[in-house]
């Protein structure tokens, strides 16, 4: 009885604990209503909740569900627009997706968790949080995807070691310009996920390497003394003078976060264009912050400022932030008495312009994104192309490919300019149903297919650290010289015009000249020229030490055959293969085969320098490796396999020859634009109606190439007008309506004039008939 | 949504006065009758007339009727100039009126683009048919007509005007509002809410001009028949 009593008090005691805590954290979320941020000296908390001590050995990095709970609902930041892609059920207007790059493969799709047209859901491919994280993490805020619950875990997901990604409140909030994007991206790459945050606030230096560790590594098993090369522990190094006697940090904090906290993840810009030439948007040149209009409170429910968002997010007050929210406020006549909109914008007379247009477009259309030319503008985002992170590397990639303005009738039946890409994937057809799959199928189906330049890399590696050669080994083939770059990878240049040869040859570039790797000589002499010898034998042995080759080297010059035997230059007959000039070769079993195979060569040749990532060769080639890898065959659906590229779908006919067709899953991708928004002088249609309306207006047809890694004339062309939903030849006869506009313009006001002057002469006289003027003159 | 309401009723309006005057006329001609038992036979009369043109709509009496109406009392180009006016105007009201009335949207596309191109053509032939009707219809002419029933009287003269004068110019003033209003949306020179105020001009200039035309074109028939 006694038992029972203490248990029911001890009951009451937690219960009465739990309401006031919950009560206290009420109190903290409520405004005082002083506008001042308070000052955040406040301890840093690891990830157990524990206060760190940057002098204690090891201290694990700063967690921000600990540190910042105290004062603000971690929980309900969750729910935010950043952190709730993959939980939520409301999923707004079409965004900018994410798009999965991955250029060996001419992988280009966008995916998102939210349910907009045309983009893939990760789960619909088999992505598990934890390659969703590896992917895009990089320009990720943290929370939601990159934090999953732990029952979320998939089998090849190693949470355990990198920890997971807490939101990165200092990512937008952290005023202080040490906050480092660059420092995120790559802890985040490193699979540091739990070091990244503090790494890029500056708070500390972060070393080692998450994805290094063995899956089995735990936080609790701390450093491994063992290795302090490769596999190094990820460590915390905090920077001892911003912590107080205390042990407290100053957080600089901006309730306001700055625009450049935004650009981090939303810069969007022209490709070959200068950064002091970009114009900003007309609202930060007037001194508005991103945050001015796109606001929130403490869900994180940002405004995203849209047309019909107040009724989706049931939040009416979202209406005062939009365009027309703020620059013509609720009182659409403009009477006298009613008031501007937010902080009183300039209200736009547009004078002269019917007011169709107000019905039909969206004010982005003339106000915001780059004029219509007749070339598209190609931009690169952030979050597409891997933007703002610096280093020796080349971080930022040209594909995916995006466009703008291209204007689309959007969900709600205005035209819109939208950004726009061409999705590229391989994939399987089964009926209607459509499922992509993931690059790394693909590479495993590929073979050798998709390793032309690697190829060919391999051996210039294998020249450069093995020949012993001074320069840089090149590969000259159809006029081109190609050589390796930092990344592995290769570059081309142009041969000089004296140079030219137009067959293959390995070649050394010194101080900017190309001489022979294998020097000219006679291979019927009795003595070889001891360098020629040596260099010959150095370049067989640098051939030998690649793997996986096809025979032993061997060079091949007239009819004769040099092969290292035990060590030694061995001379022989060639029996099967004479060459003009000295040409390597890989010899088994009695017969010779190139260096680089010739696929290889055309291959590089097409794809090298140029920002297609694949041929159709390769493509058709695949397509069957892919079909027979399948089984297919036997089922007569060998052609259920396709690549999708520039708005066609490639297939193999009957024949197993390539076949291009158009499909709705090769349609482009397109998400509204909001920004960079121009001045009034600047919109569209400053100059007039002919702004638009002319018979070859660009902004209604201008036409929309199918892009993709694919090199191939086979792409898709869409005019512009198809987008709007408007009829093409009505538009070229209202265009050219406008050519004989001032004429009928004259047309009416003399006729205005005509009656205008009748009804004068009329009525004057009828007042003087009436008034007995008339009678009285007679 | 008030633009339907007010057009339906005032062409309904204006379609019952003149039938009633018609029907009244019709009445004192035979001089059959009370004031009371007319206006009980009306709706029989009026069925009755609706019987008797559909009876003879065909397409000769519409020939005779064209031959009667425009080659008799329109001479030469100015036959054509009348043609020209009556037909953009039907195409003109049919095209305005049915979207106004029938459709949420305003007029738009290809029926938009001939409206506007019908529209320089009536004002053409409404500035030239104005000068060379003007005269037909002088408000301070001694134009004596010899049916009272199409005359108004008054004034400190001893004028009378006739209603097909009268109707004939409002749907000249009406056609200026039209021409003026269509004008001034396509000039640069006037705010959003300034363009839609002239739409509504625009609009019920359009009503006014469909009112009167059906108007004179009654009074006109009334005079014809004498």
């Amino acid at each position: 009885m006694r038992h029972k009593r203490i248990l029911l008090l001890a009951l009451i005691i937690l219960i009465t604990l739990s309401i006031l805590e919950a009560q206290t954290d009420q109190k903290n979320q409520k405004w005082d209503g002083s506008l001042t941020t308070p000052v955040h000296q406040i301890p840093l908390k690891d990830e157990f909740n524990q206060i760190i001590i940057p002098t204690e050995l090891n201290p694990l990095p700063y967690s921000t569900r600990y540190s910042c709970a105290p004062c603000h609902d971690y929980n309900l930041i969750q729910e935010g627009w950043h952190f709730n892609a993959s939980s939520s059920t409301k999923h707004g207007r079409p965004g900018e997706p994410w798009i999965w790059v991955d250029l060996k493969t001419g992988t280009v799709l966008p995916l998102s968790y939210r349910s907009w047209k045309r983009i893939w859901n990760p789960r619909e491919l088999g992505l598990t949080p934890w390659d969703f994280t590896l992917l895009f993490s990089r320009h990720m805020p943290g929370g939601g995807t990159a934090e999953p619950k732990d029952d979320m875990a998939s089998p090849e997901s190693r949470w355990n070691v990198s920890g997971k990604i807490e939101i990165n409140c200092m990512g937008c909030h952290n005023a202080s310009r040490i906050q480092s994007h660059s420092k995120w991206a790559k802890q985040v790459l490193r699979h540091n996920f739990r070091w990244a945050a503090t790494a890029a606030s500056g708070f500390g230096e972060v070393g080692g390497m998450a994805s290094r560790l063995p899956g089995t590594w735990d936080i609790y098993d701390g450093p491994n003394p063992d290795d302090t090369e490769w596999a190094v522990v990820p460590s915390v190094r905090y920077r001892p003078e911003i912590f107080d006697s205390k042990h407290r940090v100053f957080f600089d904090i901006a309730h306001k976060p700055d625009d450049l906290r935004c650009l981090a993840c939303h810069s969007v810009s022209p490709i070959d264009t200068q950064k002091s030439s970009i114009d900003e948007d007309i609202h930060t040149a007037a001194g508005m912050k991103c945050v001015d209009c796109h606001r929130n409170n403490i869900t994180h429910a940002m405004f995203r400022g849209y047309e019909g968002e107040a009724e989706e997010s049931q939040n009416s007050e979202i209406d005062d932030f939009t365009c027309r929210g703020c620059h013509i406020g609720k009182d659409l006549s403009r009477k006298k008495g009613s008031s501007s909109g937010r902080l009183g914008a300039p209200y736009p007379k547009h004078s002269g312009i019917p007011a169709v247009h107000f019905e039909k477009l969206s004010c982005t259309v003339c106000h915001a994104g780059p004029l219509p030319s007749k070339d598209y503008t190609r931009v690169r985002t952030s979050q597409a192309n891997r933007l703002g992170i610096y280093g020796v590397a080349q971080w930022f990639t040209e594909l995916p490919h995006i466009i703008e303005p291209v204007f689309v009738r959007d969900r709600t039946g205005k035209i819109t300019p939208h950004r726009l890409m061409w999705p590229s994937f391989w994939g399987e057809i089964e009926g209607d149903v459509i499922k992509p799959l993931k690059p790394a199928e693909i590479q495993a189906a590929a073979g050798d297919i998709l390793a032309s330049e690697e190829h060919i890399a391999e051996v210039l590696t294998a020249f450069t650290l093995y020949s012993g050669i001074e320069g840089n080994p090149v590969l000259i083939a159809s006029g081109k010289i190609y050589e390796l770059n930092v990344d592995g990878g290769l570059d081309v240049s142009f041969s000089p015009q004296e140079q030219i040869y137009s067959g293959i040859l390995w070649a050394v570039k010194k101080e900017g000249k190309i001489s022979s790797l294998i020097p000219d000589f006679d291979p019927r002499a009795e003595e070889m020229n001891i360098d020629t010898e040596t260099r010959i034998q150095n370049v067989l042995e640098s051939l030998k030490t690649l793997t996986d080759a096809p025979g032993k080297p061997a060079l091949v010059f007239k009819n004769v055959m040099y092969q290292i035997f035990e060590g030694y230059l061995q001379k022989t007959e060639a029996l099967e293969k004479t060459s003009e000039t000295p040409q390597l070769f890989w010899f088994h079993e009695d017969k010779t085969q190139p260096i680089i195979p010739e696929f290889d060569i055309r291959t590089v040749a097409a794809t090298v320098g140029d920002e297609h990532t694949l041929t159709e060769e390769q493509v058709e080639l695949l397509l069957k490796s892919l079909s027979h890898n399948e089984n297919s065959q036997e089922s007569g659906e060998f052609n259920k396999i396709f690549y999708i590229s520039g708005g066609k779908m490639f297939r193999l006919d009957e024949t197993e020859n390539l076949l291009a067709t158009e499909h709705a899953a090769a349609e482009p991708v397109a998400w509204p634009l909001g920004h960079q928004v121009r001045p009034a002088q600047q919109s569209l249609g400053i100059n007039g109606c002919t702004d638009c309306h002319t018979e070859g207006s660009v902004f209604f047809f201008n036409t929309v190439k199918g892009d993709g890694p694919l090199k191939t004339q086979r792409i898709a062309l869409r005019s512009a007008n198809t987008f709007m939903g408007l009829d093409k030849p009505y538009q070229k006869l209202f265009g050219l309506s406008f050519r004989i506009r001032p004429v009928f313009k004259v047309v009416l006001f003399v006729s205005a004039l005509i009656l205008g002057s009748m009804l004068l002469i009329v009525t004057l006289l009828a007042l003087a008939r009436y008034s007995g003027l008339i009678e009285k003159r007679r | 949504m008030i633009f339907r309401i007010i057009t339906g009723i005032s062409v309904l309006g204006m379609i019952f006065m003149l039938t009633l005057h018609r029907f009244r006329n019709t009445m004192d001609a035979s001089r059959k009758g009370s004031d009371k038992s007319s206006t009980a036979t009306y709706i029989p009369w009026l069925f009755r007339r609706l019987f008797v043109f559909l009876k003879t709509a065909g397409m000769k009496s519409w020939r005779e009727r064209y031959h009667r109406w425009i080659v008799l009392r329109h001479p030469g180009r100015e036959r054509w100039i009348i043609i020209c006016l009556g037909m953009s105007f039907c195409f003109l009201a049919a095209s305005g009126f049915l979207f106004s009335l029938l459709s949420s949207q305003r007029l738009y596309g290809s029926i938009l683009l001939l409206h506007v191109t019908v529209g320089g053509l009536f004002a053409t032939c409404l500035s030239l048919a104005t000068i060379m009707r003007a005269r037909h219809y002088r408000l301070d002419a001694e134009n004596i007509r010899r049916d009272k029933n199409t005359q108004l009287s008054g004034g400190k003269g001893t004028f009378q005007i006739s209603w097909q004068t009268i109707f004939f110019w409002i749907f000249v003033a009406s056609g200026l509002c039209l021409i003026i209003s269509a004008l001034t949306l396509m000039l640069p020179y006037f705010t959003v809410n300034s363009q839609l105020d002239m739409f509504e001009i625009h609009r019920y200039s359009a009503l006014v001009s469909l009112l009167s035309t059906i108007a004179f074109a009654y009074f006109s028939l009334l005079d014809a028949r004498g």
